[in-house]
């Protein structure tokens, strides 16, 4: 196995930057999750891993090679497509045994190479189909098995699990994570999907506009946001934000906006005098008056997203404040009813409103330096 | 009758039209053929019995066992060398990016776009300097070059309809690009290839222009010319050219018929992907 290194890359096409300055070291059989929305340029970035894209500027390495230059074939990577482009004309045999006979491996090492990958994903009883006798999950696994075949150096997932339906993405989930402990292959995975970003990854990779905001583990991204970008992207439904005034009486620093006071989470020597403040759906709560919350705020409904074990309520606050109360269980609550509600003590992000970089966490998530 | 109903009839009605205006020249054709040879024709009539004697007359009479192995030898011969040479073309314009690729796509459309006409007169002058007048290669370079203009726009068209995850898939299993072009793409493009064949091998098999100007001697003339062996000073043989004119037509019918499924496919692979 080998570890992989962005060293500064760059990805131009035409006047348009899709990898900006791209710095990222991936150990050594870890599973890393390059995420973030459409057009951030995880896909370039993962692409030029591959070879499958020039890159403009700056080095990638594969444990101990530069291999910025080299074609795909000489990179040892394996990778799986979002429309897993199998090969139609061929049989599953076929598909699985494809880069084995490019590299010209013995017929019957291809056998037991092939078989072996089959029976590790159940492909067995399939082998002699066309593709398209396949369901989405069985070409899913062919695709999977195409890249486990050939025992790459790096997997390279590109959101592999985008055409699955919902329940079958969860199974795939669990086995891709599975095949990966088991083979302990560097893999590098691209989603858009927050969720599959935060339980597949080791670490997770999160992008915007071509740069990498952040860098960390699941924990990490999701409790220590370097800034707004990875705040809004990472958690569902999405931590809600608003700006607000920093005041100073008697040695006590509150934030105002509008009818919404809230306290300062952590020391506020550095504290500019306006903030943005973010407040995750999960640490606002109906109104209960026993010390635990701020308030009462009183809103209006606005949206109500019902998931069954919880119910998300969508209220406005004031001209630009919007929060998202979180229910246990069922809401009786109706668009354009008034309701009152708080937010947990010291539970409140603050970020520079114009770099919008993070400044102060919640207590016990001390801030870390932005793209750590 | 409901509307369904009463819209599949009217359908059927004027696909029956069309097929009855399109079947009335092949069969009066047929029909002329069946009438004694040298007898004097007009317009569409029925014979008064059934004989294949003038397709017996026109065979010996036309020599058209020598015309259509001329025939035969200079269509397969364009055909292969154009998909040999168009394939890769196709896939290079199609699926690579080089300096100058839009320009040099457009001198080889220059083939299409010109007529062959204009063309004739210095080509004659051009081959008979270098002896390949009278001979088969005299019929075969010319529609080739012309040919592969077509294939290699035909080819880029299918080369750029497939997705490109899956060249991108195969040049990460290892495979360069020759590998990916014979292994992978060639054989999803089956349709694509057997329409272009059928429609290059219609083109060189009908061609009657250049055979007409290239060709002398008996040995190398191609089918089409063996028509004019009915045509006299003094009026045409109608029975004799018509079995001449089955004769000639007969090899490109069979072939479509042959291969009508993958030609219907080839000529919908363009506008509807996958």
């Amino acid at each position: 196995m080998a570890g992989v290194s962005f060293d500064h890359v760059t990805k131009q096409f035409g006047a348009v930057t899709a990898v900006d300055d791209l710095t990222l070291d991936i150990d050594s059989g870890e599973f890393v999750v390059l995420v973030g929305p459409s057009g951030c340029g995880k896909t370039t970035a993962l692409r030029m891993l591959a070879g499958l894209e020039p890159v403009t500027g700056g080095r990638i390495r594969i444990g101990d090679r530069d291999v910025e230059r080299l074609p795909p074939r000489q990179r040892d990577v394996a990778m799986v497509f979002q429309d897993y482009a199998l090969y139609p004309q061929m049989s599953v045999y076929g598909n699985l045994a494809f880069g084995l006979q490019t590299r010209k491996v013995p017929r019957q090492e291809v056998r037991r190479l092939v078989n072996q990958a089959a029976d590790r994903l159940g492909l067995d009883a399939l082998l002699d189909r066309k593709p398209r006798q396949l369901s989405g999950g069985q070409r899913q696994r062919v695709a999977l098995g195409r890249a486990l075949v050939r025992q790459p150096q790096v997997f390279l997932m590109d959101e592999p699990l985008s055409n699955l339906d919902a329940k079958l993405r969860v199974e795939m989930r669990a086995e891709i994570k599975a095949l990966q402990r088991e083979t302990r292959v560097t893999t590098v995975f691209v989603t858009h999907d927050q969720v599959e970003a935060m339980t597949m990854g080791d670490r997770i990779a999160v992008m915007c506009a071509g740069v990498l905001e952040q860098l960390g583990d699941p924990n990490e991204v999701y409790n220590r946001p370097a800034n707004v970008f990875v705040a809004s992207f990472i958690g569902s439904p999405a931590m809600t934000f608003g700006r607000f005034a920093v005041t100073r009486e008697n040695g006590r620093t509150s934030l105002r906006a509008g009818p919404i006071e809230l306290e300062h989470p952590g020391p506020a020597e550095r504290t500019p005098d306006e903030v943005i403040a973010g407040v995750r759906p999960e640490h606002v709560r109906p109104w209960r008056a026993d010390g635990n919350l701020l308030g009462p705020f009183s809103g209006r409904v606005e949206s109500i997203e019902a998931l069954g074990r919880e119910t998300f309520v969508g209220v406005r606050a004031g001209d630009d404040l919007e929060y998202v109360v979180r229910f246990d269980g069922p809401s009786s609550h109706q668009i354009g009813e008034a309701l009152e509600f708080g937010i947990e003590r010291g539970r409140v992000f603050l970020f520079d409103p114009a770099s919008e970089a993070a400044i102060a966490r919640p207590s016990s998530h001390p801030p870390a330096s932005p793209r750590s | 009758m409901t509307t369904g109903a009463v819209e599949r009839a009217v359908t059927y009605a004027v696909l029956a039209a069309f097929a009855v205006l399109a079947l009335i020249p092949l069969v009066g054709i047929v029909l002329a053929a069946m009438h004694p040879s040298g007898e004097l024709l007009s317009g569409f009539s029925l014979p008064s019995s059934l004989s294949f004697e003038t397709f017996r007359i026109a065979w010996t009479e036309g020599q058209f066992a020598s015309l259509m192995a001329s025939s035969l030898i200079v269509a397969v011969a364009v055909v292969a060398l154009t998909t040999v040479l168009s394939i890769p073309a196709g896939f290079a314009f199609g699926t690579m990016r080089f300096p100058g690729a839009d320009l040099l796509f457009y001198v080889m459309l220059t083939g299409i776009v010109v007529p062959f006409e204009a063309l004739i007169v210095p080509l004659y002058y051009a081959f008979r300097d270098h002896g390949l007048t009278d001979s088969y290669w005299g019929l075969i370079w010319p529609q080739t070059a012309l040919s592969i203009s077509f294939g290699t726009f035909w080819m880029r068209a299918f080369f750029r309809s497939v997705p490109t995850e899956l060249a991108d898939a195969a040049r990460v299993d290892g495979a360069s690009s020759w590998r990916i072009l014979w292994r992978v793409l060639v054989p999803i493009g089956r349709p694509a290839i057997l329409t272009m064949v059928l429609l290059v091998f219609m083109w060189t098999w009908n061609e009657f222009l250049l055979a007409l100007v290239m060709i002398s001697d008996q040995a190398h003339r191609t089918a089409p010319l063996g028509l004019s062996a009915f045509q006299s000073r003094y009026g045409v043989d109608i029975p004799g050219v018509s079995a001449a004119a089955v004769y000639v037509a007969a090899p490109v019918v069979v072939l479509y018929v042959l291969l009508q499924r993958q030609f219907l496919r080839g000529m919908l692979a363009g506008s509807l992907k996958g």
